[in-house]
C-alpha cells in the first residue's frame, strides 16, 4: 500500500512533466522553430551561409523611416487598445450590469461587428467618410466645410481597428463580469461608495486579469495589422512597421524584412513582459459560486440617451458596414443605387461558376480552419492549464511562446513557414499540412488569451470542492475547471475559425494545387478586377459560414453541458 | 479510542509555522468546534484533515485508518478519505444547477440516474429545498446556497463533515436557523462534525466540544462549559465572551482591591493559595450590582440595552469593569453603584 | 527558474540551427560538387515526372483558358498556381533563400525579379523558336528569360468626375493644381509594378525626382496595389490614377458584361505610355527529368505562339510579337516608352528609397 501511494504521487508529477514536455515539443515545432529560423535568418544565419551579424538591425535602426514607423505602430496600438477597451468594456458593463433594454439585439450586433472582415470595414468607412464619401458630400453640399475631412490618417486606422477589435474586448469582459463576485460590489456600495466609484475601485480591479489579457491581445494584434494600415494609412504616406516589412519583402530584401519582423517581435515581447510584471504578486480570485445575479442598475432618466447612444454606435460599427456589404453583394457594382434594376445574383454566380476552384476552396478553408481552430483550442487550453496549475519551471515561457505569433503579420508567418518547412526531411511545403500548421500557430494566441483570464480568476476552491466530493484530480479538472473556462475556449475557437476563413497572406504564399483556400480565391478575384461587389459576395458567404459555425458550436457546447 | 486522531501535525508556509506540532482527538458523533482568530491556522488544519494540504510533519488517523503520515510517507488523496466539507464561500459550481451540484459526488461514485434522483430528493428534503433542483447557484440566496452546499457534502454519507466558516456569511437570523438545521441533521444522521469558525458565540451554540486555537497551537480543548467556566489562559478568557481580566498591579489600587475581592470567590484552584502574579477572570454576568454604597463602588459610564440583558461599563478609578445585568435593572450612566463579585477563575498569563 | 528557462531557449535555438543546418550542409556539399556561383541550384526535384508546376500571375480566367488550351494538346500535365505579382515575387524569393524554388516555370510580374534571379544563377537558359517573331525592343535577358506580354502604364480617370477639358493629355498635367488630392498611385515600396512605373516616370523626366515631388505636393493618394488604385477611381474616391492599362480594360469589360456603362476611361499620355513587360522563365534545376524540361519548353513556346498571345490579348495584354494586333481598347497610335531595365535594376533600391522618402509623412 505504501508503495502504491508513493507511485500515485509520482504519477501526477511525472504526468505533469510529460504533459509539459509534450506541449513544449509541439510549441517548439509549430511556433518557435519557424520563428527562430526567421530570426536567425535576419542575423545572417541560414541554409546558405553562416555569417552572423547585426548589420541589418543596425541598418534598420539608423533609418529614420524605421523609427517613424515604430513610433506610428506604437501610437496606433496604444490608441486602438484604449479605444477598443473603452468601447468594448463600456458595452460589456452596460449590457451585463444595467437594465439596458434590447440587450439581445445589441449582443448579436456586437458579434456581427467582429465577423465583418477588417478590409471590408475599412472600405465601408471610406464610403462613409472618404473624400468622396457620403458624409463629406453632404457637408460640402451644405457648405459646412470646404475641405473634406481626411480619413486617411493614423487616427483613421485607430478608429477602424478599434471597431474591428472591440467585440473581442466585449466578449472577454462580458464573461469575466458574469463570473465575478457581485457581493464585493454590494459591499462597496454599502460602504458608501457611489456607482462610479464602485465601478472604478471594485469592478474594474476585480476583472483586471481579463482586462490586461485582452488588452494585450488587442495591442499585439494591432501591431501586426496590415490590411487596414495599407488601405487607410498608406494613402497619405503613413507607414507602420508592417508596411515596411512588406516593402522590404517586395524589394526582395528578405534579410531586411526578417530584421523588421524581428523588431516587431521584440516590441511584442516587451509588451508581454510588462503585462506579466503588472500582474505579478497580485491574486485575483473571485470566480466562485457566491456570485449572484447582479441587481441591475437602473439607468433611469439616462435610459433613452444611453440606448440611443449604444444603438448609434452599433449602427456605425455594425449595421452600416454589414448593410453595405450585403447590399453590395447583390448589386451589379459597388456603390450603385439600391434599385430593383441594379439587383443581381451575378456576383454569387461568379464565385461558383467562374472560379473553377471555388467549391474546393470553401471546403478546404472550412476543413483547415476547423481543424486548426480545434487543435489550437486544445493546445491553448493545455498551455493555460500548465501555466496556471502546474509548478513546472518553464511554464511562463510556454505561455509566452504560445502567444508570440500574435504580433507576426500573416505574410511574415508564411515566410517563416517557408524557411522552416521546405527542406527534407521536414518537408511540409506544398502540402496542406503547412497551411494547417501555420494556422495553428496563428490561432494559438486567441485560444490562450481567451482562456487565461478566466483561469486566473477562477477560485481553486471549486476544484477542492470536487476533490472532497470524491473526484480525482483529473476528474475535477474535467468536470469543474473545463466547464468554467469553456466559454473562453469557445470564443477562442470562433475567433480562430474566423481568422482562418478570411486570411489571405498565409494561404496565398503556402497553397498548392488542391489546397486552395477562400483566401486564395479572394486574392485572385481581386487581382482579376472582380470588383468589390464580388468580394462582398464572398465575404457574405464567409460571414454565413461563421454564424453557422457559431450556432453549431453553441449547440454542441450546450448539449455537452446538459449531458453532464 | 478517538474517531479522528491528529498527532503532532505541523505545517509551515514561507518559514511561518501555521500549524505547530498539534495533536487532537475527536470522538464519533460529536460536533467539535475549532475556534480562533483569523490567521490562527484553523483553516489550514481543516485542509490538512481534508487532504487538500499536505502536512510537513505528523499523522492523521480516521476511524482506525491512517490517512496521512509524514514519517511513513502515506498520503491518501482527498477523494478517497470519505470526508465532506462545506466551504466558506460554499464553492458551488456555477455551471451546474442545484441538482447537478448535489448529484456530483453520486455521479463520481457511478450511482444510477434514478438512484441519484432519489438521493438528491431526500437530501433536498433534509435541507428543505424541495423543488429547487433546476435553479442555478447565482439564482439562490446566500442561505439557500449554503443548504445546497450542505446537501452536497452529505450526499455520500461522509465519515466526517467539515464546516469551514460556513455560517459566517449569513445574517444573524439565518445563522441561527442554519445552526439548528445542522444540529438536527447531525443528530438524525449521527454525524461527526468539525466546525471551524472565528465566532465563539457560533461555536458555543452549535458544538459539543471546542478547541481554542492560537498561532498554530491548541490552547485549550474541552466541553463548552469547561472552556467557558475554566479558561486556561488569558487568551481563552478574552476570546470566550465578555470577561474582566484582573491583574494584581501594585500601582493600581482599585484593580488590586478588585483582585483581592475576586480571589475570595475563586472557584478553581481553591485547594492552593493563589500566587501574587496570578490573573483572575471575572465574567461580566458574575457581578451583582446594587444601589447605594458598599464595599466596592464605581460609576456607570455606559449602558447598552440588549433585549434580554443590559451591559454596563463601570469606572472604578482607573479600571473599567464590564458588567451584565438583568433587563429589569435600571441604573443610568453617571450613577454611583456598588457591586459584588460572585465568582472568579484564575488563568495563566499568555506570555508565561 | 531562470536557469531552466535559459536551457529551454537554448534548446530551441539548437534545434532551429540543427534543422536548418542539416539542409544547409546538404546544399553546401552540392555547391562544392557543382562549383556553381552564388547559390545552390536546386538538386532535388520535388515534382513528379510528366507534370510541371508553374507559378504565375494574371487574371485567373486567362490562366484557365491557357491551361485548357495547352492541356487539350498535351493532356493533364500542368500544376498551375495563380497568385498576384507581389506574392509571386515573395514566394519565389523566399523559396530560393530557403533551399530551392519549387516551381518549374514562372511567369508574370516584371523583369526586375527575373534579372535578380538570373544574377543568382537560378534561371535556365532556353531559346524558344518563337522568339524570332519578337519585336527587337522586347528582346532582353539573353534567353534566361523571355518577355512575353507588355502592359502599358497609363492614366485612368473617372468620366463622371473629370470634365472633358480636364482630361489629362500629358503626365505633367497631374501635377497641376486642379488635380490636387485627386490622383492615386500604387506605392513603389508595396508593389513592384508601381516601382517599374516610377522608374518609367523618372525616365520620362530625365531622372529627375521633381515630378514625384510635385505629385506628393499635390497630395497624391497612395495605394498598396495597382488594382486598388483602379478601385479608387471607379468608386470616385480618387478621380485619376497612374496604373497599368490591362486591369482597366478588364474592369470596363466586366462592367459591360453586367450591362453597366463603366465610369472608367483611359487617357494615353502624349509623352508615351510606360511599357512594363511580363517575362517567362524556366527555373534552373539539374535534377529535373528530361520529360519535364521538354514540357517547360513546350509551355513557353505555347505562350509565345500566336494562339497563346491571342488568348492573352483577349484580357488586354499587348503582344510582344511583330505579327499580332493590339488588344481591343488600345489605340494604334499609342507611343510606348520602353524602360531602361538595366538602369532600373541597378537603382531599384534607390528608387524605392527615394519614393518612400518623398511620400513618407512624419
Amino acid at each position: 500500500m505504501l508503495d502504491l501511494i508513493k507511485t500515485k504521487e509520482c504519477k501526477f508529477n511525472s504526468w505533469q512533466l510529460l504533459m509539459g514536455g509534450l506541449v513544449a515539443l509541439i510549441l517548439i515545432l509549430v511556433v518557435l522553430y519557424p520563428l527562430a529560423v526567421l530570426l536567425l535568418y535576419s542575423l545572417g544565419v541560414s541554409v546558405h551561409s553562416f555569417d552572423f551579424s547585426l548589420v541589418k538591425y543596425w541598418d534598420a535602426f539608423s533609418d529614420i523611416k524605421t523609427i517613424i514607423s515604430i513610433k506610428n505602430t506604437l501610437y496606433i496600438a496604444t490608441g486602438v487598445t484604449l479605444m477598443a477597451g473603452l468601447l468594448g468594456g463600456g458595452l460589456a458593463w452596460l449590457i451585463s450590469r444595467t437594465d439596458l433594454p434590447g440587450k439581445r439585439i445589441f449582443r448579436v450586433l456586437i458579434f456581427l461587428a467582429f465577423v465583418i472582415p477588417s478590409y471590408i470595414l475599412a472600405v465601408a468607412w471610406i464610403e462613409l467618410f472618404g473624400r468622396n464619401g457620403f458624409f463629406n458630400r453632404i457637408m460640402k453640399e451644405w457648405h459646412f466645410i470646404d475641405e473634406p475631412i481626411n480619413i486617411y490618417s493614423l487616427e483613421g486606422i485607430i478608429i477602424i481597428m478599434a471597431i474591428h477589435l472591440f467585440p473581442l474586448v466585449f466578449m472577454s469582459l462580458s464573461s469575466a463580469l458574469k463570473m465575478s463576485d457581485i457581493s464585493l460590489e454590494k459591499a462597496s456600495r454599502l460602504a458608501g461608495a457611489g456607482r462610479l466609484r464602485t465601478l472604478l475601485s471594485i469592478t474594474v480591479p476585480l476583472i483586471m486579469p481579463s482586462i490586461l489579457s485582452i488588452g494585450l491581445l488587442v495591442f499585439q494584434q494591432t501591431m501586426a495589422c496590415f490590411g487596414v494600415a495599407a488601405v487607410i494609412g498608406l494613402p497619405s504616406g503613413k507607414y507602420i512597421l508592417t508596411t515596411r516589412i512588406y516593402s522590404a519583402l517586395n524589394g526582395l530584401d528578405l534579410p531586411m524584412a526578417t530584421a523588421s519582423s524581428g523588431i516587431l517581435l521584440l516590441c511584442s515581447g516587451l509588451v508581454f513582459i510588462l503585462h506579466n510584471i503588472s500582474l505579478r504578486k497580485k491574486r485575483y480570485i473571485h470566480v466562485n459560486s457566491r456570485s449572484q445575479t447582479p441587481e441591475l442598475i437602473p439607468l433611469g432618466r439616462w435610459k433613452i440617451p444611453v440606448v440611443s447612444g449604444v444603438a448609434g454606435i452599433l449602427t456605425l460599427t455594425t449595421l452600416i458596414p454589414l448593410g453595405t456589404l450585403i447590399f453590395s453583394s447583390f448589386l451589379k457594382k459597388w456603390g450603385m443605387e439600391l434599385s430593383l434594376e441594379n439587383f443581381t445574383l451575378i456576383n454569387y454566380r461568379a464565385i461558383f461558376m467562374e472560379q473553377a476552384t471555388a467549391v474546393r476552396a470553401i471546403r478546404n478553408s472550412i476543413c483547415f480552419g476547423a481543424g486548426a481552430a480545434s487543435i489550437a483550442a486544445v493546445l491553448g487550453a493545455t498551455v493555460v492549464f500548465i501555466s496556471n496549475k502546474t509548478r513546472l519551471k518553464s511554464r511562463k515561457a510556454i505561455e509566452f511562446a504560445a502567444t508570440w505569433p500574435l504580433a507576426v503579420p500573416g505574410t511574415v508567418m508564411a515566410v517563416a513557414a517557408t524557411l522552416a518547412w521546405i527542406n527534407p526531411p521536414f518537408k511540409l511545403y506544398a502540402t496542406p499540412w503547412i497551411i494547417i500548421i501555420t494556422y495553428v500557430a496563428a490561432c494559438l494566441p486567441f485560444a490562450v488569451r481567451n482562456v487565461n483570464g478566466l483561469m486566473q480568476e477562477m477560485d481553486p476552491v471549486l476544484e477542492n470542492a470536487a476533490r472532497i466530493s470524491g473526484a480525482s484530480r483529473f476528474q475535477s479538472y474535467q468536470d469543474i475547471t473545463l466547464p468554467v473556462i469553456m466559454p473562453g475556449i469557445r470564443t477562442g475557437w470562433i475567433m480562430s475559425f474566423l481568422m482562418a476563413l478570411r486570411e489571405i497572406p498565409i494561404s496565398i504564399m503556402l497553397y498548392s494545387v488542391g489546397s486552395e483556400t477562400i483566401g486564395v480565391l479572394m486574392f485572385n478575384m481581386r487581382s482579376d478586377s472582380g470588383g468589390l461587389e464580388t468580394i462582398s459576395a464572398l465575404a457574405v458567404l464567409v460571414i454565413l459560414l461563421t454564424v453557422i459555425g457559431n450556432v453549431l458550436i453553441e449547440k454542441f457546447g450546450k448539449s455537452r453541458m446538459e449531458g453532464s | 479510542m478517538a474517531y479522528a486522531q491528529l498527532s503532532n501535525i505541523s505545517k509551515e508556509y514561507q518559514q511561518v509555522k501555521v500549524v505547530n506540532d498539534l495533536s487532537l482527538n475527536i470522538y464519533q458523533g460529536e460536533i467539535f468546534a475549532i475556534v480562533g482568530p483569523s490567521g490562527c491556522g484553523k483553516t489550514t488544519l481543516l485542509q490538512i484533515i481534508a487532504g487538500l494540504v499536505k502536512a510537513d510533519a505528523g499523522s492523521f488517523t480516521l476511524a482506525g485508518k491512517l490517512m496521512s503520515s509524514v514519517d511513513e510517507n502515506i498520503y491518501i488523496n482527498p477523494e478517497k478519505r470519505s470526508i465532506a466539507m462545506v466551504f466558506q464561500d460554499y464553492a458551488l459550481w456555477p455551471h451546474y444547477n442545484v441538482f447537478g451540484n448535489i448529484a456530483y459526488p453520486l455521479k463520481i461514485k457511478k450511482y444510477s440516474h434514478s438512484k441519484q434522483k432519489q438521493v438528491v430528493g431526500e437530501l433536498l428534503e433534509l435541507v428543505r429545498l424541495q423543488g429547487m433542483e433546476r435553479r442555478y447557484p447565482h439564482e439562490l440566496s446566500g442561505g439557500e446556497q449554503q443548504r445546497v452546499a450542505l446537501a452536497r457534502a452529505l450526499a455520500l454519507k461522509p465519515m466526517i463533515l467539515l464546516l469551514d466558516e460556513s455560517l459566517s456569511n449569513l445574517d444573524a437570523n439565518l445563522k441561527k436557523e442554519m445552526q439548528e438545521e445542522i444540529k438536527r441533521i447531525q443528530r438524525d444522521l449521527l454525524l461527526t462534525v468539525i466546525h471551524v469558525t472565528h465566532d465563539q458565540q457560533e461555536a458555543m451554540s452549535i458544538a459539543d466540544r471546542i478547541a481554542i486555537m492560537n498561532q498554530g497551537e491548541l490552547v485549550q480543548v474541552g466541553t463548552i462549559e469547561e472552556v467557558y467556566r475554566f479558561p486556561r489562559t488569558e487568551f481563552v478568557a478574552r476570546f470566550m465572551g465578555d470577561s474582566n481580566l484582573i491583574c494584581p498591579k501594585q500601582d493600581n489600587p482599585a484593580e488590586m482591591k478588585l483582585w483581592k475581592m475576586a480571589g475570595q470567590n475563586l472557584i478553581n484552584g481553591k485547594a492552593r493559595e493563589f500566587e501574587s502574579e496570578q490573573i483572575l477572570v471575572v465574567r461580566s454576568e458574575d457581578i451583582k450590582l446594587s444601589e447605594g454604597s458598599g464595599h466596592l463602588t464605581g460609576q456607570i459610564i455606559t449602558k447598552n440595552f440588549n433585549g434580554s440583558v443590559i451591559n454596563y461599563k463601570i469606572k472604578i478609578n482607573d479600571y473599567i469593569l464590564k458588567v451584565q445585568a438583568m433587563a429589569d435593572s435600571c441604573y443610568e450612566p453617571g450613577q454611583e453603584v456598588s457591586f459584588s463579585i460572585m465568582r472568579a477563575t484564575c488563568v495563566c498569563a499568555d506570555n508565561s | 527558474m531562470r536557469k531552466s528557462t535559459g536551457v529551454f531557449w537554448s534548446l530551441i535555438l539548437a534545434l532551429a540551427l540543427l534543422f536548418s543546418g542539416c539542409a544547409g550542409q546538404q546544399a553546401a556539399s552540392d555547391n562544392e560538387n557543382k562549383a556553381s556561383e552564388n547559390q545552390a541550384v536546386t538538386q532535388v526535384y520535388s515534382g513528379e515526372e510528366g507534370r510541371i508546376t508553374i507559378y504565375l500571375s494574371g487574371p485567373e480566367q486567362m490562366l484557365a483558358d491557357l491551361e485548357n488550351a495547352f492541356e487539350q494538346e498535351r493532356g493533364d500535365v500542368l500544376n498551375i498556381l495563380p497568385m498576384g505579382c507581389g506574392p509571386l515575387a515573395q514566394k519565389v524569393c523566399t523559396e530560393a533563400e530557403a533551399g530551392g524554388i519549387q516551381a518549374d516555370v514562372i511567369w508574370g510580374a516584371e523583369p526586375l525579379l527575373y534579372m535578380n534571379l538570373r544574377e543568382k544563377g537560378l534561371l535556365q537558359q532556353y531559346t524558344s523558336p518563337e522568339a524570332e517573331a519578337i519585336k527587337p525592343e522586347y528582346k532582353m535577358g539573353d534567353n534566361y528569360y523571355t518577355l512575353c506580354n507588355a502592359r502599358y502604364g497609363v492614366i485612368v480617370y473617372n468620366r463622371e468626375k473629370v470634365a472633358a477639358e480636364e482630361i489629362p493629355s500629358f503626365w505633367a498635367d497631374l501635377t497641376k493644381s486642379n488635380w490636387k488630392g485627386r490622383v492615386a498611385i500604387a506605392d513603389a515600396g508595396q508593389s513592384a509594378m508601381a516601382l517599374a512605373l516610377t522608374a518609367g516616370l523618372l525616365q520620362i523626366n530625365d531622372g529627375s525626382w521633381e515630378y514625384l515631388q510635385s505629385l506628393k505636393d499635390n497630395r497624391v493618394i497612395l495605394t498598396k496595389q495597382n488594382n486598388q488604385a483602379v478601385e479608387m477611381v471607379s468608386t470616385g474616391e480618387a478621380d485619376a490614377a497612374i496604373v497599368p492599362h490591362d486591369g482597366v480594360l478588364r474592369a470596363i469589360k466586366s462592367d459591360k458584361k453586367k450591362g453597366i456603362d463603366s465610369s472608367l476611361a483611359i487617357a494615353w499620355p502624349e509623352e508615351g505610355a510606360i511599357s512594363v513587360q511580363r517575362p517567362i522563365a524556366i527555373i534552373a534545376n539539374e535534377a529535373r527529368p528530361d520529360a519535364n524540361n521538354e514540357l517547360c519548353q513546350e509551355f513557353i513556346n505555347f505562350v509565345l505562339a500566336p494562339s497563346g498571345q491571342q488568348i492573352a490579348a483577349k484580357y488586354g495584354f499587348v503582344s510582344v510579337r511583330n505579327d499580332q494586333e493590339l488588344p481591343a481598347g488600345v489605340p494604334n497610335k499609342v507611343q510606348a516608352i520602353t524602360l531602361d531595365w538595366e538602369n532600373a535594376s541597378a537603382n531599384d533600391d534607390e528608387i524605392r528609397e527615394n519614393f518612400e522618402k518623398i511620400m513618407t509623412e512624419l
